[in-house]
């Protein structure tokens, strides 16, 4: 077996290129597509045709003291040019007494921001008023309670999800995309004769495949292992500690995945044919399964009945609640199994069919 | 005599096509077999049978008196095999695939005769096997198969891609497995080299053996040819039982005798006075060709 496994390492050692070329996409997306350049604040324009700029400017450090949104001091044409151009997406106006909201297109941060412009206007206008109706000045706010959260969830935005479901999302597809395509090694060694070679080698066809998708699988985890090293390393993203938790979801998603090709392989048997079906089952498989886009905002019930059938839906649910809600082993049960299970069933398949192919 | 392989009335379609139909042989041990026959008469599948690649429909298989299907991975550790058409992994180097091959035994890698072979064979192991032409690819798979301690060598034309010098290394070398007690099946369309290196032969056609035995008693199936001049004309002879495509060319007689109506052959040209007598001895080629011509004829 370990000859096998060896011998496979060899020959993508001297080819290379594929699994570094998937990597460095992964990379490419993740950085540039899902816009994980660190953490963000999203920067809302601010302008004002009835205060002064001081008193603008009062409002603006009032508004910034919360670090979740970034207000930027603007002028109306400009925010006005600027929405209508599709540059930004939203703008705030203040007037004296209220303010309003300027929106070309709508955006999810909408309703969060809002709800923060609301409630810091509706606080000062109260102190305002409490000022104006008694006389008094310099007013200091006292809480009385302090609410302190502890649950990870409630900190992070949906927002912020859906960014790192990007993250995540973007490196498992380019993982898919990789293990397949090296997969179909397997079929061309079938092809070309040297399958036979290893069958007539005093080697069990069992170690044989043991060997062979012991390679893809360590190469599979190797690659998203590397992917999100190398993102939070080099790009700072936070995909959490908890390395245990990751490393199991990694290798329950990767054996589907190897399971998966099995299966393709075993319908499929031409390497030529394979070059075809990959990328359609592959590019699919991430639409429905949720990695290019939150499965929130699907409401077709088949196509989310679909997405459920999609091991990349399990990969990611698992890898999100794990960095995000610290999920331990027990409770990320569901999707691993279902990875688990996808993978036995796939590979049971694909075995049999690959097996019933080559005895005629 | 110990037998190390053993067919016995093996039988395989495809589809509808009777590949194989009830073929029996065997190689003793310290023996080497030449297996020979047209272009899809059924050798290689044969092979692939013996090799555990797939599975005869009826008839049993035996090499060392194990099940060729069910103990492959048994008998395959002491097989050496070398294919008529060598496959090997494009971006690995000849010296790597030899390696990997004799690992794949599982057992230790005797260097220096692995270092003499590649000498022998005049073999370069340091470019990548795409860059290796038929030949060389046929020498990595020779190399592989006798730095492998083996019983039973199993070569399936080896020497298809050879040029004649490595051809003559490839005998020595058979020679020298059989010197250790091994026993070779050898398949092959060469058949001076058949000839040279066998004790036995077995020819198959149309997925039949219609031959087997040793060179000495196969020889008396077929004719010598006689080139025969004599003082007298003698025009009897194209009557004759034992004459056969009688021709004359330049006052000779020439003609195919059959091997045993010798003695009456004798006896006929007695009264005669002979001048020049020739018998050539028959070649395994005749032999071939006698089957290979009846395919042809469908017979």
């Amino acid at each position: 077996m370990w000859t096998v496994f060896k011998l496979q390492w060899l020959r993508l050692f001297k080819q290379p290129v594929l699994m570094v070329t998937f990597l460095g996409l992964t990379l490419l997306f993740v950085y540039f597509l899902a816009g994980a350049q660190g953490t963000q604040t999203i920067s809302v324009p601010t302008y004002s045709e009835e205060l002064t700029s001081e008193e603008l400017n009062e409002w603006i450090d009032r508004l910034n003291e919360e670090e979740t949104f970034l207000f930027v001091e603007s002028d109306y044409e400009t925010v006005y040019d600027n929405i209508r151009m599709n540059e930004t997406a939203f703008a705030l106006g203040l007037t004296q007494e209220n303010y309003e909201f300027l929106i070309g297109r709508e955006d999810m941060e909408i309703s969060t921001l809002i709800q923060y412009v609301d409630q810091i206007f509706v606080t000062e206008m109260r102190l305002q008023g409490v000022e104006t109706d008694f006389g008094l000045t310099g007013l200091e706010v006292t809480e009385f309670i302090e609410i302190e959260t502890r649950s990870h969830a409630a900190a992070v935005s949906s927002g912020d999800r859906y960014r790192l479901g990007i993250v995540v999302g973007m490196s498992l597809y380019f993982s898919v995309f990789s293990i397949l395509f090296l997969m179909i090694n397997l079929v061309e060694e079938k092809q070309t004769g040297t399958w036979n070679r290893l069958i007539f080698s005093p080697l069990t066809k069992t170690k044989i495949y043991l060997g062979q998708l012991t390679h893809y699988l360590l190469a599979g985890m190797i690659q998203i292992g590397l992917a999100f090293l190398i993102l939070r390393v080099l790009v700072g993203i936070d995909l959490g500690t908890n390395y245990l938790e990751m490393g199991v979801i990694i290798f329950s998603f990767v054996f589907a995945i190897v399971s998966l090709g099995m299966l393709l392989m075993g319908i499929v048997n031409t390497p030529q044919q394979l070059q075809v079906v990959i990328p359609i089952v592959t590019t699919s498989m991430a639409m429905l399964g949720g990695a290019f886009w939150p499965l929130e905002v699907v409401t077709n019930r088949l196509l989310l009945f679909l997405g459920d059938l999609m091991p990349i839906k399990y990969g990611m649910e698992a890898m999100v609640d794990t960095i995000v809600h610290d999920h331990t082993l027990s409770q990320l049960i569901v999707p691993l199994s279902a990875l688990i299970l996808m993978g036995i069933l796939f590979m049971g398949v694909g075995i049999n069919l690959m097996e019933r192919v080559s005895d005629n | 005599m110990e037998k190390v392989i053993e067919i016995n009335a093996i039988e395989k379609s495809f589809g509808k096509t009777k590949a194989l139909n009830k073929v029996s042989f065997e190689v003793n041990k310290g023996e080497i077999v030449g297996f020979i026959g047209p272009n899809g008469a059924g050798k290689s599948t044969t092979i692939r049978i013996l090799l555990g690649l797939i599975k005869a429909d009826g008839g049993s298989a035996t090499l060392f008196g194990k099940d060729v299907w069910k103990d492959a991975v048994d008998i395959h550790k002491r097989v050496a095999y070398v294919p008529g058409d060598v496959n090997l992994w494009p971006n690995l180097t000849g010296g790597q695939v030899i390696d990997l091959f004799l690992s794949m035994r599982g057992a230790k890698v005797d260097k220096e005769r692995k270092e003499e072979l590649i000498k022998r064979f005049e073999f370069d192991p340091t470019k990548k096997c795409r860059a290796y032409s038929k030949g060389n690819r046929q020498k990595v798979a020779l190399i592989a198969a006798f730095s492998a301690e083996a019983d039973v060598y199993i070569f399936d034309e080896p020497t298809a891609g050879l040029d004649p010098l490595q051809e003559r290394v490839f005998q020595r070398c058979a020679r020298e497995v059989l010197d250790k007690g091994a026993s070779v099946l050898l398949s092959s369309h060469i058949l001076s080299e058949v000839e040279q290196l066998c004790d036995r032969v077995a020819i198959i056609r149309q997925g039949e053996i219609v031959e087997s035995g040793s060179l000495v008693d196969l020889r008396h199936l077929t004719r010598s040819q006689i080139t025969l001049k004599t003082k007298e004309d003698i025009h009897t002879i194209d009557s004759q039982d034992f004459a056969h495509d009688v021709t004359r060319d330049k006052g000779e007689i020439v003609f195919q005798l059959d091997s045993d109506h010798l003695d009456d052959f004798l006896r006929f040209i007695q009264p005669y006075t002979v001048l020049k007598l020739e018998s050539a001895p028959p070649k395994l080629e005749d032999l071939f060709m006698r089957h290979y011509e009846s395919t042809k004829g469908g017979v």
